[in-house]
Parts: structure tokens; C-alpha cells; sequence
């Protein structure tokens, strides 16, 4: 049989299966089906490998561009070049999802909440009388006898107080600081030697190299009327953030940024001072720097006799980040240094003040610091709240974890890690005690939740208990399981502090005020005020917030219910139980008050030309 | 097409109608045009087989009642074919050419007792019975109605390389089949 035999032999075979294979009737449904099938999964390989390659693109980190820095080996700061250029030399986003993630989504989260920038000029701190036996802070406003002392910018201001008035006794400029500003200063009474000190930051508008600078200008006061000034005493870099005095000694904290990084020059780099002798830069052993910065910033921190004008200690802390916290006997500084896979953890140098502030020690904490805070009780210990980012490596998902931290006073680390909210970060945290009790307080901003977490209690009173828990690392061992207390819409944080905290919420009716104190038993208790018609401003801010002789007061923009375009600044004070708002409620069409300080039943505002007004208080 | 119009044509054959021709026409036209132009891959000479088909149909009806008008049709219409490309195929390689090399493995040899042409039928009818039904659809349109391969897979919702594994199983089975049944290939 050849070919063409066998094809007409097999063109007689049963005529069924010449019917059942017949290729023009139509294409059956399960071979549609599968057909369909198969494209949709070729169509998903593609998509998967489309993936893929996005994320390897997107996932590929951004390269390190460190300088060669083999010129300035033999120089005295070229370990310390080594620090700032692993921080310069750091791209700003690790990749190209970091750089997408962080421009368009995160903007869009954080934009779509209030804006609670603190905007206040340094007027945070309260009014003090000064007693020469403990330290005395330095803040804005100083109350000596009958004489209030204001520092506006360089100028002087005295004013006579009186319940009712503030009439301006005498206005005095340094005159070679004229026209650096708007400058920030901060006062210090030294009652002792009848003298007055003004720490003022400034910044040369012709530009010096490296920044802002401080000056500690020293007033005697043998005329409380009239203070005459005295002298210069010291020059250091940076903006003052606390200074403190205790037994003739000035101890200053400044946070300097250098302006530009050029390595040849390292004035323009390395903080400096001027204590009559010339501009000195510090010298490199009065530097401290972590071998891999991820801050370019610099706490100075300066302590000064102010009988003999000498320097007793100047140093310098590399990659500090943040407030540092200045309690009666202790310093803390917070840094940024690199954690383990390219996170950033929190470095705290905690200080020691005897002559002058000596570095008692270090505490490392996971994570970026969200809040720090202490009390002037030695015994107490020291809190902070810090939250981890991270990607996730499969989902490429941002990640947050917050941790809060026990500090003894004597640096070491008692306990450890309460962990929550893993995939949502954190505004407006801080820790509070209250007795045996430690609360967290946090606001979420994805949803804008409030939460309060008791830290220090087995379980709710509805017995739900979340997965926060408080383990020792220490000797002290007093572990307890944290509950969830309160977890309900966003609330606008006004003022905290370690034992109050005031939040205001938009309602139907009105702005809804909440005060919020821990009691002994664990539950938060609430004490509220509705101002009918009034609202929350859109993206508002919170102007300022301070605390005077136990009133908590807290200053924000709001509007009217009915226009919104009618906006007004909004004072709202708070003694512990009691509101109490100024006579007209509303401060009228100031753009900002520049200082406030109040008695128990008047306000004193200064307005944008720096003139007072005084408002009487009442109980709504 | 339903049977009882298959009947209606298939009377007028035997009526002598020249109707028949045309109801043919207009009911299996495309489908031995087709049959054709696979094996031929010639317009002009796939339009002559189909109407030498019609020929063919008018001379075997009567004395033949097909059971099944449209596989008595193909089949005329492909021996036609097939005899036109063998007189055409001087050199050429179609279709039918790339088929018969396919298949050269399973070619009884002419020693082979396949002389008879019924058992040879039966032979590859009962092969076929034992195939499953996509198998032997696969199979058919490949060597019956000498469709491409890929026309074989798009029809069926299978891949080329799929109905190229399934053809080559097939004839290997089937020249076992043939080697069990005594006949040498």
C-alpha cells in the first residue's frame, strides 16, 4: 500500500467519525471557555511579570554618593567628616517606591489632617518667679518684684505689673543686633547678682558661614526700672533651645544647622564660639558624632560662669534631632543614628549638671523619637515614645511600630517596647503618669482615631485587652499588660503634659473642648465645654500652648459655624477643673499673640506691634 | 442540517431531480469546497472537485441511500481530491505530501494482507472506537479532513504543541494497534 492507497483506504472509515471531527461545525463552548482561560492566564503571566520587573525597578536603592574625603585625612575633624558625609552622602529616598510612596501618598495622608504645627515664638515656657536656691529656666517673659521683663527680639522691654495694665516702663535694643532677625530670645534672672540675662539668636543677614548664633547678653539690674547692659559675655553657634542657671553657672543648649558642608573649610561645618578672643571653632575632641549620622544637625551645649565669664564645658553632639529635655538635675539629648536595615533609631545622651553638664551616660532606643519627657523629681525616670518604619519585603507596604520606653535616672533602660498600631503612624504622642499609672496617648493618621492605652493595668474595665505589652530588660520587673481605654473619632490635641491633656473635636452642635486627667483608677476621666457655632478651622493651627501658676491654656485658629470664612484666634484656658475662656472668646483679627501670660482672672497678649492687652477671664 | 432534509435531498437523487444538485449545493458546498482545498490548496481545482463531488453523488445515488449524507459527500469529495493530487503533485509539497510523511511510519507495507479493503475499514474503525473522542476528533480532522494543526488547535481549545504530542501518541498507538492485528508496517 503507498501513500495515496492508504489516504483513500482511510477516507472510508466510519462515516460517525468523519461526522463527529467535521472542523466547520462551530467551535464548542468548553473549547471557547478554554480558550478564554488561557488567555486570561497568559494575561496574568504578563501582568506578574510586569510586576516584577516594576518592582525590581521601583525596589532597585538609590545610590550612596559619598564624597572622597582621602584629602582631609590628616585633618583633626575627618572622622567626623566621615559622619556628616554617610549623612549627606545618603540619598534622600532609599528607592523609587520610597520616593513615590512619600511624595504622593504620604503627603496626600498627613495633607488631609489638621496641620498642628506649633507656631508659637518660644513663648511656650511660663512666666517665672525666680528663686535663688533652684535652677532657674530661661523663658521669654521674667517676673522680678513689680517689673516685667520681656525679651522682644534684641530689645528689652520693661513693663510695670499691675492687675489691669502693663504700662512700658523702658525699651532697650542691642544695637548691633538691630535688623538680625525676627531673633529669638529667652530670659534668665540671676536676682543673686542683681543681673538679668538675655540669650538672643540671630542670624547675619550678610551670612556667615554656618548658620544662626547666640549671644548671652548680661543686664545689671542695680535699676530694675532701667536695666543697663553690661557685655557680651559669649557667642556660641546655633539657636537657643534651653538654658538653665544654678549657682552662677549658665548652662545653654543650641541646635546649630550648618548652612553648607565644605569640607576644606571647617568653619562652615564646626560649631563655634566667640567669648570675646574672636570667632573659635570647637576643637574636634569636643565633638561627638556616631559613626553613621542621620541628622546634620548639632546640639551645643555651653556652660558659663557668669561671675568670670569663663567657659567651663563646650561641646558639641552630632546628629541631634529634636527638643532636648532639661529637668532640674539632668540633660537629655535626642540623636538620630542607623539602625539595623537601614532604619534610624534614637540615641539619647543624658546629661548631668555639676560644674557645668557632663555626659552621664547613653540609652538607645529602636525607632525615631515622637516623645520625651521627664519631671524634675530625681526619682522619676524619663519616658519616650519612638516608631519604627519599615517596608515590607514582599508587599512593599510601609510598616509603623511604636515603642515606649522607661528611662531610670540613672540612664539605664527598666523597661521596654509597647508595641501597637503596626501598619499606621503616629501624631501627637506622649506618655503620661499619673501616680502607679503610665498612659500613652497617640492619635492614628490614617482615620484620625484617639487612643489612650493605660500601660500599667492588667485589663480594661470592658475587659478587652489589647496586644500592647510592657516588659522589663531591667532589674525592676513590673510587667503589666496595656489596655485600650478610649479609641474613638480624631480629637484635636490642644495642650498636654504629663499629667492633662485638653483636645478639642468638632461637632454638630459646636467645638466640643475635652479636658482628659487619669485618675487613680485607671479610667480617663472627661470634663467638656461645647462653644456653640464655633468650629475647628480648616488644616488649623495650634498658635501656642502654655502653662501658668497650674492653668493649662492653648491658643488656636477657629471660625465661625455658620461662615467659615470668618476666622478668629481662640484662647481656651484650664485649671485642672475648671474652663475659662477671655471676656471676648475671640482674639479678634490677630495674626498671632505674640506672648501670652495670665493671672488666675486676666489674659496679657502682646499684639504684632508689640503693644499689651489685658483680658479679663471668666468661667463660661 | 437536520436527517429529514439529508432524506429530502437523497430522494431527489433517486428521483433523478436536478434539484438534488442544487440543494447539494446549497448545503454542502462549503464544506467539500473546503475538503478539498486542504488536500489541493488550488481555488480553481478545489471548485472542480466540488462539482465533480456533485457528479460523483448523481452517479452513486441510486443504487446508494447513504445513512449519512454530509460523510458519504466528504468522502467522494476527498477521493476525488486525493486522485487530483496525485496527478498534480509532480514535485510540489502540499499539505497531503507533509501528511503522508507523518504518517509514512503507519503505511501497511504491500506485503501487508491489507488487500481487502473491508478489513483494512475495519481495522481502523475499531482503532478509532478505541479512541476517546477528543483523541479521535484530533486524529480525524488530521488525516481525514487533513486540517493544519493550528486550525486543529484554535477549533479545539488546545495548543499546537498539544495536538502535535497527541497526533504522534496516536499513531504510535495505532501502529502498535496494527502490529497486535497481524499487519506489518
Amino acid at each position: 500500500m503507498n501513500g495515496k492507497e492508504w489516504l483513500q483506504a482511510f477516507g472510508s472509515i466510519d462515516p460517525q467519525y468523519i461526522e463527529e471531527a467535521d472542523p466547520t461545525v462551530p467551535v464548542p463552548a468548553w473549547a471557547i471557555r478554554r480558550r478564554v482561560l488561557r488567555l486570561a492566564a497568559r494575561i496574568a503571566a504578563c501582568l506578574c511579570l510586569v510586576t516584577v520587573i516594576g518592582m525590581l525597578v521601583l525596589t532597585v536603592p538609590f545610590p550612596v554618593k559619598h564624597q572622597d574625603l582621602s584629602a582631609y585625612k590628616d585633618s583633626p575633624y575627618y572622622a567626623l567628616m566621615q559622619s556628616m558625609d554617610h549623612y549627606n552622602g545618603r540619598p534622600q529616598y532609599r528607592n523609587l517606591l520610597d520616593l513615590i510612596c512619600r511624595r504622593y501618598f504620604k503627603a496626600r495622608t498627613l495633607g488631609s489632617g489638621p496641620d498642628t504645627t506649633y507656631s508659637g515664638d518660644g513663648s511656650a515656657e511660663p512666666a517665672a518667679d525666680a528663686s535663688p536656691s533652684d535652677p532657674v529656666f530661661s523663658v521669654p517673659t521674667v517676673r522680678l518684684g513689680s517689673y516685667l521683663y520681656y525679651a522682644d527680639g534684641c530689645c528689652l522691654k520693661v513693663y510695670r505689673y499691675g492687675r489691669g495694665s502693663l504700662p512700658l516702663l523702658y525699651s532697650c535694643e542691642a544695637e548691633e543686633f538691630a535688623g538680625y532677625g525676627p531673633g529669638r530670645a529667652q530670659l534668665l534672672p540671676d536676682e543673686q547678682k542683681g543681673q538679668l540675662i538675655m540669650l538672643f539668636s540671630w542670624s547675619d543677614p550678610d551670612g556667615q558661614p554656618g548658620g544662626s548664633r547666640t549671644s548671652l547678653i548680661t543686664y545689671d539690674l542695680s535699676d530694675p526700672a532701667r536695666p543697663r547692659r553690661t557685655g557680651t559675655a559669649i557667642t556660641v553657634s546655633g539657636a537657643i533651645q534651653h538654658a538653665r542657671l544654678t549657682d552662677g553657672t549658665v548652662t545653654m543648649v543650641c541646635a546649630y544647622t550648618p548652612a553648607g558642608a565644605d569640607y576644606s573649610d571647617p568653619q562652615t561645618f564646626v560649631p563655634g564660639f566667640d567669648s570675646g578672643t574672636g570667632w573659635n571653632i570647637l576643637p574636634a575632641e569636643h565633638i561627638l558624632f556616631p559613626d553613621e549620622a542621620c541628622s546634620d544637625s548639632y546640639s551645643v551645649v555651653v556652660s558659663l560662669n557668669t561671675a568670670s565669664s569663663e567657659i567651663t564645658s563646650i561641646q558639641a553632639f552630632y546628629a541631634s534631632e529634636g527638643q532636648p529635655i532639661v529637668t532640674n538635675d539632668r540633660l537629655l539629648i535626642p540623636r538620630l543614628v542607623a539602625g539595623k536595615g537601614g532604619t534610624v533609631d534614637t540615641e539619647l545622651l543624658i546629661f548631668s549638671f555639676g560644674d557645668g553638664a557632663s555626659l552621664s551616660g547613653t540609652v538607645h532606643l529602636y525607632g525615631e523619637l515622637r516623645h520625651l519627657s521627664g519631671s524634675d523629681d530625681p526619682e522619676e525616670p524619663f519616658f519616650a515614645v519612638t516608631q519604627t518604619e519599615q517596608i515590607t519585603p514582599f508587599s512593599q507596604a510601609y510598616q509603623y511600630r511604636i515603642r515606649a520606653y522607661q528611662i531610670d535616672p540613672a540612664a539605664c533602660l527598666i523597661s521596654k517596647e509597647a508595641e501597637y498600631a503596626p501598619f499606621e503612624s503616629l501624631d501627637d504622642c506622649h506618655v503620661f503618669r499619673c501616680g502607679n499609672r503610665l498612659f500613652l496617648s497617640f492619635s492614628l493618621n490614617l482615620d484620625y482615631s484617639f487612643v489612650f492605652l493605660d500601660l500599667s493595668t492588667q485589663e480594661s474595665d470592658s475587659g478587652q485587652s489589647s496586644d500592647i505589652f510592657f516588659s522589663s530588660t531591667g532589674e525592676k520587673n513590673e510587667a503589666a499588660h496595656a489596655t485600650e481605654l478610649y479609641f474613638t473619632e480624631y480629637y484635636h490635641m490642644l495642650f498636654h503634659d504629663n499629667q492633662f491633656l485638653m483636645t478639642a473635636k468638632d461637632t454638630p452642635e459646636g467645638l466640643l473642648l475635652t479636658a482628659w486627667t487619669p485618675g487613680p483608677d485607671g479610667t480617663m476621666n472627661a470634663e467638656e465645654l461645647l462653644l456653640e457655632g464655633i468650629r475647628w478651622r480648616d488644616r488649623g493651627k495650634i498658635k501656642m500652648d502654655l502653662t501658668v501658676s497650674e492653668i493649662h491654656a492653648a491658643c488656636i485658629e477657629a471660625c465661625a459655624e455658620e461662615d467659615r470664612s470668618k476666622e478668629f484666634l481662640l484662647l481656651i484656658c484650664h485649671d485642672g477643673s475648671s474652663f475659662f475662656l477671655p471676656a471676648q472668646e475671640q482674639l479678634g483679627s490677630m495674626e498671632k499673640p505674640d506672648l501670652i501670660m495670665f493671672t488666675d482672672t486676666e489674659i496679657y497678649l502682646t499684639d504684632a506691634e508689640g503693644q499689651i492687652i489685658v483680658q479679663p477671664l471668666y468661667a463660661p | 442540517m437536520t436527517a429529514v432534509e439529508d432524506t429530502e435531498i437523497i430522494a431527489l437523487y433517486w428521483a433523478r431531480s436536478e434539484e438534488a444538485i442544487r440543494q447539494t449545493q446549497l448545503q454542502y458546498g462549503r464544506y467539500l469546497y473546503a475538503i478539498a482545498q486542504r488536500i489541493l490548496h488550488c481555488n480553481a481545482d478545489a471548485e472542480e472537485c466540488v462539482n465533480d463531488t456533485y457528479l460523483g453523488a448523481w452517479n452513486a445515488m441510486p443504487p446508494q441511500r447513504p445513512a449519512r449524507l454530509r460523510a458519504f459527500l466528504g468522502a467522494i469529495a476527498r477521493h476525488i481530491a486525493l486522485d487530483r493530487f496525485d496527478r498534480n503533485r509532480a514535485g510540489k509539497r502540499s499539505s497531503a505530501a507533509m501528511i503522508l510523511e507523518e504518517f509514512a511510519e503507519c503505511i501497511p507495507d504491500r506485503a501487508a494482507p491489507v488487500a481487502d479493503r473491508l478489513i483494512w475499514e475495519e481495522t481502523v474503525n475499531r482503532f478509532l472506537a478505541s479512541l476517546d473522542q477528543k483523541t479521535r476528533t484530533v486524529f480525524v480532522r488530521r488525516y481525514w479532513y487533513l486540517c493544519p494543526v493550528r486550525q486543529i488547535a484554535r477549533s479545539m481549545g488546545l495548543t499546537e504543541s498539544c495536538v502535535k504530542v497527541m497526533l504522534h501518541r496516536t499513531r504510535n498507538r495505532f501502529r502498535d494497534y496494527l502490529g497486535k492485528e497481524g499487519i506489518s508496517v
